[in-house]
């Protein structure tokens, strides 16, 4: 029986990391629904800053998490590390507000301070999330090519379109 | 509280961006494009991003619950 919910709290696992001060850029699905895409996404990928002092701050946000490797078949309730946080992977995890996936880097070569450039500030609710900005999402989704991938890309060119005949 | 939605432009005009995409994308996405219901991004839109969020989560929370119900009946 599993012990996480399988859809992720996105606002609540928003919140914990930015409370605790983890630098991040939110990519994937939440980044298209914080852009307005009408999508539903099961988890949180993000792609964090790989300097020791955020790895330390992001892994003690997971083990408060009771976060645990998503992808251990025999279900050994391993735990996220340090090395694992600052090398290139990405490390897919289970925790106690849904799957939550810190990406390394997005592509090779691509970490936080490569993305940076191509994010947005979205401040609400008294908090900042830094967002891959939507036409970095559209060409890294039309990149991939994976099929889920391109179903998503239809939608996300049509937001990207609304929201240019709105000013944003 | 209050939405103090700071959305910046990216650094390039969204306009051109997007039609350079498009012109890079295959014939049947570029198709479906026109198949999107462009209401639902509008209402999305008019919400908050942290309510955008909310939204998308309470739907997949709900669809999960749905789907774990199903697979107990079916045991």
């Amino acid at each position: 029986m599993q012990r996480h919910p399988s859809a992720a709290d996105l606002p609540a696992l928003l919140a914990r990391l930015c409370d605790a001060g983890v630098e991040f850029i939110i990519v994937g699905g939440a980044a298209a629904v914080i852009h307005g895409a009408p999508i539903t996404t099961s988890d949180l990928d993000i792609v964090h800053r790989r300097t020791p002092e955020n790895v330390a701050r992001l892994l003690e946000v997971l083990l408060q998490l009771d976060a645990t490797m998503r992808y251990d078949l025999a279900n050994r309730g391993l735990r996220p590390t340090a090395e694992m946080l600052a090398g290139r992977g990405q490390v897919n995890l289970s925790t106690s507000l849904g799957p939550l996936d810190p990406l390394c880097e997005l592509d090779e070569g691509t970490g936080y301070d490569e993305l940076l450039p191509r994010s947005e500030s979205v401040v609400d609710e008294g908090r900042t999330l830094r967002v891959l900005d939507l036409p970095t999402l559209i060409a890294v989704k039309a990149k991939v090519g994976r099929p889920k991938d391109r179903m998503m890309l239809p939608i996300l060119v049509a937001t990207l379109e609304e929201r240019s005949k709105l000013g944003g | 509280m209050e939405s103090l939605l700071q959305e910046q432009p990216t650094s390039l005009p969204a306009a051109s961006q997007a039609s350079s995409l498009i012109a890079e994308l295959d014939p049947e996405i570029r198709a479906a494009i026109l198949d999107v219901d462009r209401t639902l991004i509008l209402l999305s839109l008019q919400q908050s991003p942290w309510n955008r969020l909310r939204s998308a989560s309470r739907m997949m929370q709900t669809l999960a619950k749905i789907r774990d119900a199903a697979s107990s009946q079916r045991r």
